[in-house]
């Protein structure tokens, strides 16, 4: 059994867990281009290695962060949304 | 806010459900017909502080209040709250009449209602073997050394969602369930089968 650890609920079976997907930067809709908004959008970095991905889980419905490797689907580390400064995508 | 239904399980519970069981059994009550409440948002914290006596220090903590009524912190701002059994006072009918009052006027954010009584139905499990049989069917360790009074376990069980309580201050070896009201008469079948092993099941009465 693959184990998640939430950081509000502690350790749960990975079955608990939804991914969301990358964490992208977000554009200022009134400024963005077309092509950055149709990129923010529409395309994923689809990156072989570390990423951070938004994570929720469902029992509770608590989103949170968490930082993967693609490559080998190895959960690095999870942690809370922060209050307010960047999510800090990795790119 | 009143519930609709009474409770999801009430069409299962037959007159062979009033056999009484040894106090080792797994005994399932219903407390679907108590009435409880939820809220939830930005303010809700500041505002239930002001309404009840004690709210838990953190998320997944629970509370007991001296009516027996119980206020369980879900997150930093979301809370459920259950009437208590023995209690003349509803407590959850009681904050939801008092925050559509309120709620007209104050000036400051309170969160918003979040109705528990439709959603969710809400069982009632003691005896010895509880811990035992919620191994088959939960992957959180419900043991006492590691579940003690007054801890809260937001979690999967039998594949639904659930929130499990373990009340403070009650001797018996006994949780709260509250799952999935639409899943009822599934959850029904899934703890009759868990809870046959040790000669226990589900009792006529609520608790006592």
């Amino acid at each position: 059994m693959k184990i998640m650890t939430c950081p509000l609920n502690g350790p749960r079976n990975i079955t608990e867990f939804q991914c969301h997907g990358e964490v992208h930067h977000e554009v200022d809709p009134t400024t963005a281009s077309d092509k950055e908004w149709s990129d923010y959008l529409w395309m994923s970095n689809n990156t072989a290695g570390v990423v951070r991905e938004w994570w929720c889980h469902t029992p509770s419905n608590y989103w949170f962060l968490a930082e993967r490797n693609t490559v080998t689907d190895e959960i690095l580390a999870t942690f809370a949304v922060p209050a307010d400064g960047p999510l800090g995508e990795v790119k | 806010m009143a519930a609709i239904a009474r409770s999801p399980f009430a069409g299962r519970v037959n007159s062979n459900h009033s056999r009484a069981l040894a106090p080792a059994d797994v005994i399932i009550h219903d407390l679907s017909p108590n009435g409880r409440t939820g809220f939830k948002g930005v303010g809700t914290t500041d505002w239930l502080t002001t309404k009840v006596p004690s709210i838990p220090e953190r998320p997944n903590r629970a509370t007991t209040l001296s009516d027996g009524s119980i206020v369980a912190r879900l997150g930093k701002d979301e809370y459920l709250l259950l009437n208590g059994r023995k209690s003349s006072i509803s407590l959850s009918a009681g904050l939801d009449e008092t925050w559509a009052s309120e709620s007209t006027t104050s000036a400051s954010r309170m969160g918003y209602p979040l109705p528990r009584a439709d959603s969710h139905s809400w069982l009632y499990l003691e005896g010895k073997s509880v811990p035992e049989m919620m191994a088959k069917i939960c992957g959180v360790d419900l043991r006492e050394q590691s579940f003690p009074e007054g801890e809260i376990a937001q979690t999967i069980v039998a594949r639904i969602g659930a929130v499990i309580i373990r009340e403070v201050g009650v001797t018996s070896e006994g949780l709260h369930l509250l799952t999935d009201f639409a899943s009822a008469d599934y959850l029904w079948e899934v703890l009759e089968d868990a809870s046959a092993e040790y000669g226990g099941g589900f009792v006529l009465n609520g608790r006592q």
